[in-house]
Order: structure tokens, then C-alpha cells, then sequence
């Protein structure tokens, strides 16, 4: 399944100069408000967001391979593996067990080389993510990878 | 002792080995009061023998008269890619107490406002170590303000879009 939140859903769209679309598998929902509420936290209501089910890959491929925005693949699977194949401009954000993964795996490191490499930008939502990372590619992508964090709202918190 | 524990009821989380530490320091004659809120596929073997000090919550819909309700908040979990959970405790002015080698060892390392425990080796010890590094966090209540000052500045919302922003913006203008 695939879900556009646009205007009419809280997330109205191309009303800021950031020009991106989100694409992740996780984020807030009527249904589901705090799932991936971080990521909402983040880059605010103004994007454009795809969220991707499992079974909506094909749907959001075909989707970004006719937007002209930058797209921000949340987590390298799924997101990160889409983006790689729209052949976009991208900016991998790794959050969490996809980096884990590519350390104690080395055929998944393998396996989403091609999807770090063809990033624009790698951020992290830790430093501690980021060494995981490392641990596997070595610095081959240190020159393009950052440590952009995840925002607190003190408000709801 | 006032302790408190947020986190979905997973496997990687290991709320068992707080289950298991409530146990040990009720042994050792310290009068706990431990709540865990979250959900998850774990919630009835979690309470299968639960000490009678430790309460368990689904939901709870704002997490910030918990954090200041507790002299501690602990989470020895695995595979912590930042731990915002930390991070919001020292905002709500409670330090923590994180695995060693995880994500909440860098808030650990920027604040100063918790203290790690090794949960590597035998799983049998690690009740006594999440013990010992309660007793070895508690005094850090409460938090010297320059702790929290720094948390709130590495997860400042506004500071972090605009981050984003010039992210999007490089990359577009290449």
C-alpha cells in the first residue's frame, strides 16, 4: 500500500522553499500518530511524503522517478533501496537496525553498498550509527556522510 | 527508589533484565517503585512473575510528568541507534541508566547525565550490574542545569530543520 499524505491529511504540500520528498515506511498516520513521529518532528509539515508499505515498493519507484525533488530515503531498507533504483538525487538517512544490520552482515553490507554509494549525502541519527556504518565501509563515504539528529518536542513530550 | 522504564516490550529492549534487577535490589532491601510503560509482543511473559514493586502502562499520552515522577530512568537495551528516550529524560531534568556501547553512551558522553552498564557476558550477571549502576545514577538527581542545556540544544527542533534545509538545498543546487 502506498500513502500520499498531501493537503487535507495535516501535511500540506509545496508550501515552503524545501523542496523534498520524504520517502519512508514509517510515519505518523491517523491511525498510527506515533509511529516514526520523530521524522514528522524533523522536517516539519511542509514536505511531501510517501509513505511505503511493503508491498508499495513498485507505486513509490514509479512515483519519484517523475519528481524533481530531493529525495530524503528514510532508513536504507526499504526507502534507501528505492531511491537507489529511481536513479534521483537522494539523501540516505540511516536511523537505526539498517546500520546494525550492515555491520553484523556482510552480505547485506554488500547487498546496500550500491545504495550508500549512489547518495548524494549519508546522515545519521547518531555518531554512534555512524561508526556502526564505518565499521562495515571503512571512510569510503565519510567525505558525504553527517550526524543529523533527532528532534525533541518539548511541547507533546 | 522511584524508577522508570519507556520502551516498546520487545525483545531487544530487555525489560526482563529490569524485571530481574527489581527483583535483586528488592532482595538487597531497597523499596522500589518501578514503572515501565509500552506496548508490545512481549507485555504477558513480561508479566509472568512480576515482583510486586514493578507496574507496567500501555500508553501513556505525555511522557514528561512520568520522567519528573522518577529519580531514575533505565533501559539497558540493544541495537539503540541514538536513544531519543535518554535524551528526553535529561530534558525532563531524570538521569538514566543505558547499555554500554549504544546509542545512550554518546548522550551518556555529551551530558554527563547517566551512567552505562555492560550487558555483555553472562545474562545471569547483568541483574547485578543494572543494579549497581542504579545505585551509581541516583545521585545525579537532579541534573546539574548545564546537562540539560546541552540536551535540549542537540535535539533543538528549529536548529535541526534548518540543518535539513541546507542539506536539501546542497544537494539540489549540485
Amino acid at each position: 500500500m502506498l500513502v500520499q499524505q498531501e493537503c487535507g491529511n495535516a501535511l500540506p504540500l509545496r508550501e515552503t522553499y524545501l523542496i523534498m520528498t520524504i520517502l519512508s515506511h514509517c510515519y505518523p498516520t491517523e491511525s498510527t500518530p506515533t509511529a516514526g513521529i520523530w521524522l514528522k518532528r524533523a522536517f516539519g509539515d511542509a514536505p511531501a511524503v510517501l509513505t511505503c508499505k511493503w508491498t508499495g515498493w513498485i507505486s513509490a519507484w514509479r512515483r519519484i522517478r517523475k519528481s524533481d525533488d530531493v529525495i530524503v530515503a528514510c532508513w536504507m531498507i526499504p526507502a534507501g533501496i528505492i531511491a537507489c533504483l529511481s536513479g534521483k538525487k537522494y539523501i540516505l538517512y540511516a536511523l537505526g537496525l539498517d546500520c546494525f544490520w550492515v555491520q553484523r552482515h556482510p552480505l547485506v553490507g554488500w547487498l546496500l553498498k550500491p545504495v550508500a554509494r549512489r547518495a548524494s549525502r549519508i546522515t545519521f541519527s547518531s555518531q554512534h550509527l555512524r561508526n556502526a556504518f564505518e565499521a562495515y565501509y571503512g571512510d569510503e563515504f565519510a567525505c558525504k556522510s553527517s550526524v543529523v539528529r533527532l528532534p525533541v518536542d518539548e511541547e507533546t513530550l | 527508589m522511584k524508577l522508570l522504564t519507556v520502551g516498546a516490550l520487545i525483545p531487544r529492549k530487555h525489560i526482563d533484565w529490569c524485571r530481574e534487577t527489581c527483583r535483586v535490589l528488592v532482595q538487597q532491601g531497597e523499596e522500589v517503585d518501578w514503572l515501565v510503560i509500552g506496548n508490545g509482543k512481549l507485555k504477558r511473559t513480561l508479566q509472568i512473575g512480576v515482583p510486586q514493586q514493578m507496574r507496567f502502562m500501555d500508553f501513556a499520552p505525555r511522557l514528561r510528568p512520568h520522567f519528573e515522577w522518577a529519580d531514575l530512568f533505565v533501559l539497558p537495551s540493544e541495537d539503540e541507534g541514538f536513544g531519543m528516550v535518554y535524551i528526553e529524560s535529561v530534558i525532563c531534568g531524570t538521569p538514566f541508566v543505558c547499555s554500554k556501547g549504544q546509542g545512550g553512551e554518546e548522550i551518556v558522553n555529551l551530558t554527563g547525565a547517566g551512567v552505562t552498564v555492560d550487558i555483555s557476558g553472562q545474562p545471569y550477571d547483568i541483574k547485578f550490574r543494572v543494579a549497581e549502576a542504579i545505585r551509581r545514577a541516583l545521585p545525579l538527581k537532579p541534573l546539574k542545569p548545564e546537562m540539560i542545556r546541552i540536551a535540549r540544544e542537540l535535539t533543538d527542533t528549529n536548529r535541526i530543520r534548518h540543518e535539513w534545509v541546507n542539506l536539501v538545498a546542497a544537494v539540489k543546487s549540485e
